[in-house]
């Protein structure tokens, strides 16, 4: 179905000429294609949009707005994509707009710690640039083919999140298309000062443009935004060998070192957890389970299930933390790995032999750095995924509310309606900052069912009811009018402020709410 | 009268005032803001009453200004900017209501004082990241809610920190709780099941706490905020680096913080040092200043829980390394300033009277926010605009602080003068407006913008001036929270 209106459809085709519009169904369905569509359509696709625009500047950018506002069009943008969240909502009345075109890297300020990316710019582009001068970002853990733009992911972290923070404390300067097609550039570079601060002048109106959440698409379009960068000890110019998926460093780099640790009980390992963030030692933390440590060292199911078995003899059952050690040098590396023992030790934690062998740090250092081995530790088995996701406050609170639904997890796969991840917890989670923060998610590998997937959104559904009942903090997976009515009440009717904050920004309601907010609520 | 009776119904008998002295008070400050004089001061006591006193005001259209310091002020940011006013004093507002040593959390109501709570908190072993030595009277959720800059840039991760979440009364009267502290649960709740209100970002899909940071009263009234701490160390190692060069302190300190080898990490200029370090018994100011090179690098080396000695011993050699590289020199004793008093100053008990007004009564801050590579530039244009306004250049001190884990760098020109003499007085009143547009054209970024500069900074910035109004449109629909400030007029 092309876009009904087709005065609207001629004006877009003049902003960006014919050969970057279209609304030839197979080019739709490209987009409309989407793990996890089956959740709302009980098929691979979602509705398809009416036309795909794919602008080539802000300008374009922004005359497509105007546009959608003049001929009462909505819109989504999105940048690399990634999941149903870039699509959902649209349908013959809307328009997608894919910012594939936008992908320079246009600052790498080495001094002041910040790069600026348009949206399609990837993380991995970005990191190789960086490595080269000695500097890193944070990856989400989605992976390194998504944008580094640090509005485009829904949440922002990532496996290195313990030094490398996350998604809305990365974010500095912005350049935001409103709703209404007027360009706001966020903080310092609205003064013509540059990219490097996001806040001010007084309040900041990076406020609105996100929380632990993205707007998801839901709040007009971000053009370019500056993110904070981060030390990186590693090499400049990493050699690199293996085949794809299993890439792996040529090199052990000497001041770098990886772990992997259990300890007695789910008490003492969170406990471990926090001492080694907070000790301020690590690159990363990152908590995998034994299966999601399987299938991101193996190169398919059968060998991870293999894996598996061998990981299991050793780790048996003990909750642990693969982590990353890095030094600027040899002393300050020896310090790092003392400390980790001495926490090791007091906490009555073991060293799993598997991961002393060098062929399997290079390999994990790598792919925790690259954020490479993420997908394929969720979405392999079965591919795709969903789960019961923590907020990003704590830990503590965040792995205890994991742990908590661990039992509603067993039942859907005793039932078969899921896959059985061999009986084990399948929880990743990492401490933020050092310790700071933190973040944990119950990952559930979904069969490519509806039957499967209601069954995993009754599962996160009734996770979030415990959540509420029991007073841990919201999940980061609070988007659409109907979630974001269940927990409003529950968080000092933030819902109805955001609904202010989508009316007032976005007086027509062009800009397509199903992962933000409508101004009128549920109808 | 009527209303004076109303306010002593919400707020109680002696907690509203209204006698010419007490008035006076807060009709100035140490700022060139127009003297205004308040109606009335009042005193709420807890989060109920500033409640019932914001909807009182709505409903009367009453001008609210929030103030939680004590005096001397010097942004003008407390004078009201219309008559009818009332003060909203929360210096009373003096409760702990938490500290949380695992988690690193301290939560405090607007009126307690950076020496309320630094023993407090160095009995759990914790400590602040705290701003350059903050006045005895200065709020600690003020300071928060101001974004002033704090000396650990390698905890700053965000131009936010420490601030964590806050409970709000908005313009309008509803009550909020910003960041993780939103809910479920009302904070008791929450601890009980481990949490720590420690997420300044949300609830969802915003962040209200970045709203209301820098809005200088203008959006609601905060009555307790969460703040991030840091664990105690058990050793720290303070060390000097002088320099005639700014540029090579300044790559030095990018050397320092990507590597997180330092905490402190501050350049200050031999004026301030000396201000800093003179006190009783102690040579004079001058003579302290003369024996200080222009440029001085302060910062810390410590060690905490794990082997601290091991800790600061590789610390000092790796930073030593950096020093030497870039033909720099840490040491421990600048002619009369030593690194010890200055560590013990700068993380001992806040003294009165401040630093800032000890030398000549007043002082007029210049301060805004830069990167590295242009503070030299912007040195030299304050110096200059110094000169064309005959401020003598010796006598201004200057404060360079690393933010954001050197992100960007605050900067601070402190012009001490004597309020007393009208000719001074006037040349530093000139140079507080026209100081913006050469500072802002060289890539100064005034982030926040006090009186006169408001109206400079918000004329550079449109959208961001309609993007403004809109939020104060939605939290403060009837403009009772300290109208005329920012891009807020009536």
């Amino acid at each position: 179905m092309a876009l009904q209106n087709r005065d609207a459809y001629r004006a877009l085709e003049d902003i960006v000429s014919p050969e970057n519009i279209s609304e030839h169904p197979a080019v739709l369905d490209s987009y409309a294609y989407q793990w996890g569509a089956a959740l709302f359509t009980n098929t691979p696709f979602l509705p398809r949009a009416g036309a795909v625009v794919l602008p080539g500047n802000t300008q374009q950018v922004q005359s497509i707005v105007r546009a959608c506002n003049k001929y009462n069009v909505r819109y989504k943008a999105f940048s690399t994509g990634w999941g149903f969240y870039s699509a959902l909502g649209l349908d013959e009345t809307a328009i997608q707009m894919d910012l594939r075109r936008m992908n320079q890297i246009l600052e790498i300020n080495g001094k002041s710690m910040y790069a600026v990316v348009e949206p399609y710019v990837t993380s991995g582009q970005l990191q190789a640039e960086l490595m080269k001068r000695g500097f890193n970002l944070n990856i989400i853990g989605a992976g390194a083919n998504c944008s580094a733009l640090p509005v485009a992911a829904h949440q922002g972290l990532g496996h290195t999140s313990l030094s490398t923070s996350y998604g809305p404390r990365n974010l500095l300067g912005a350049e935001w298309v409103l709703p209404d097609g007027d360009i706001l550039k966020i903080g310092s570079v609205g003064s013509g000062a540059g990219w490097f601060c996001g806040d001010g002048p007084g309040p900041s109106l990076r406020g609105v443009l996100r929380g632990p959440q993205t707007v998801m698409g839901g709040l007009g379009v971000f053009t370019k935004a500056a993110t904070k960068i981060y030390p990186w000890s590693g090499p400049s110019q990493p050699e690199i060998e293996g085949i794809s998926p299993r890439y792996s460093l040529k090199d052990m780099p000497k001041n770098m070192n990886l772990h992997y640790v259990v300890f007695p009980s789910w008490d003492i390992f969170i406990d471990a957890i926090i001492e080694v963030a907070q000790a301020e030692i690590c690159f990363a933390i990152t908590r995998l389970a034994p299966p999601m440590l399987a299938q991101g060292l193996s190169g398919n199911n059968d060998e991870g299930a293999e894996l598996l078995i061998k990981l299991q003899e050793q780790i048996q059952d003990r909750p642990g933390f693969c982590l990353i050690i890095a030094g600027n040098s040899e002393a300050e590396f020896a310090y790092r790995e003392k400390v980790l023992k001495k926490i090791v030790a007091d906490k009555a934690g073991s060293f799993i032999d598997y991961f002393k062998d060098e062929d399997v740090k290079r390999e994990y250092i790598w792919g925790i750095a690259r954020s490479t081995i993420a997908i394929r530790e969720v979405f392999r088995a079965t591919g795709r995924f969903l789960g019961s996701i923590g907020d990003s406050s704590m830990f503590l609170t965040s792995f205890k509310m994991m742990v908590a639904g661990l039992p509603l997890k067993r039942q859907l796969q005793e039932k078969g309606l899921v896959r059985g991840d061999e009986g084990l917890d399948c929880i990743w989670g990492t401490p933020i900052e050092n310790g700071h923060n933190g973040h944990a998610e119950s990952l559930v590998q979904v069969h490519p069912t509806g039957e499967s997937w209601q069954a995993v959104m009754e599962y996160s559904g009734r996770c979030e009811d415990m959540a509420i009942e029991d007073k841990y903090p919201a999940p980061v997976t609070v988007w659409g009018d109907a979630s974001h009515d269940k927990w409003g009440p529950h968080l000092c009717d933030y819902h109805l402020w955001l609904r202010k904050f989508k009316k007032e920004f976005d007086p027509k309601g062009v800009s397509e709410p199903a992962m933000y907010i409508s101004a009128e609520g549920q109808k | 009268m009527k209303k004076k009776e109303a306010l002593t119904g919400i707020i109680g008998k002696d907690c509203v005032l209204d006698t010419k002295e007490e008035l006076d008070a807060f009709s100035r400050d140490s700022s060139f803001a127009n003297p205004i004089k308040p109606r009335f001061i009042v005193k709420p006591r807890n989060t109920d009453a500033v409640q019932k006193l914001v909807k009182w005001a709505n409903e009367t259209g009453t001008p609210l200004i929030p103030v939680s310091s004590g005096a001397p002020h010097f942004r003008g940011d407390t004078v009201p900017s219309s008559g009818g006013a009332i003060i909203v004093d929360l210096s009373g507002m003096k409760k702990i209501l938490r500290i949380d040593h695992e988690n690193r959390i301290a939560i405090v109501e607007p009126g307690i004082t950076f020496n309320d709570l630094i023993p407090e908190l160095e009995q759990k072993g914790l400590r602040l990241n705290m701003p350059l030595l903050p006045r005895n009277t200065k709020s600690l959720v003020g300071s928060l809610l101001e974004r002033e800059p704090v000396t650990m840039p390698q905890y700053h991760w965000d131009l936010t920190d420490p601030l964590a979440c806050t409970e709000i009364i908005y313009g309008n009267g509803d009550l909020f709780r910003t960041g993780s502290a939103a809910g479920p649960g009302d904070l008791e709740e929450q601890w009980e099941v481990g949490a720590a209100q420690n997420e300044a970002s949300g609830p969802v899909q915003a962040d209200f706490s970045r709203i209301i940071q820098g809005a200088q009263g203008t959006m609601g009234i905060v009555t307790w905020a969460s703040i991030r701490c840091e664990h105690l160390p058990v050793l720290e190692e303070p060390f000097f680096i002088a320099s005639s060069k700014l540029d090579s302190l300044l790559e030095l300190c990018h050397h320092l913080i990507n590597g997180r080898l330092v905490d402190d990490c501050l350049i200050l200029n031999s004026t301030n040092l000396a201000h800093i370090l003179e006190k009783e018994g102690s040579p004079e100011y001058e003579t302290i200043r003369t024996s200080l090179p222009q440029w001085v690098l302060f910062y810390t080396i410590t060690g905490k829980k794990y082997f601290p000695e091991e800790k600061v011993k590789y610390q000092i050699e790796d930073s030593s390394k950096h020093a030497r590289t870039l033909g720099l020199e840490p040491v421990r004793q600048l002619g009369d300033a030593s690194a010890y008093e200055l560590l013990r100053i700068l993380h001992g008990p806040v003294t009165a009277p401040h630093w800032k007004v000890r030398a000549k009564g007043s002082c007029y801050d210049i301060f805004f926010l830069s990167t590295s590579d242009r503070l030299s530039r912007l040195s030299t244009i304050t110096k200059d605009l110094a000169v064309k306004n005959d401020y003598p250049v010796p006598e201004m001190g200057i404060y360079i602080q690393p933010q954001v884990q050197g992100v960007s760098y605050h900067c601070e020109y402190t012009l001490f003068f004597d309020p007393d003499d009208p000719s001074e007085t006037a040349s530093i009143r000139e140079l507080s407006m026209t100081c913006f547009d050469p500072l802002a054209n060289g890539g100064a970024f005034f982030s926040r913008p006090y009186g006169p500069w408001a109206e400079f900074a918000y004329r550079r910035d449109t959208q961001t001036t309609i993007g403004l109004r809109k939020l104060k449109n939605i939290f403060d629909p009837n403009n009772v929270m300290n109208p005329g400030k920012l891009c807020f007029y009536t």
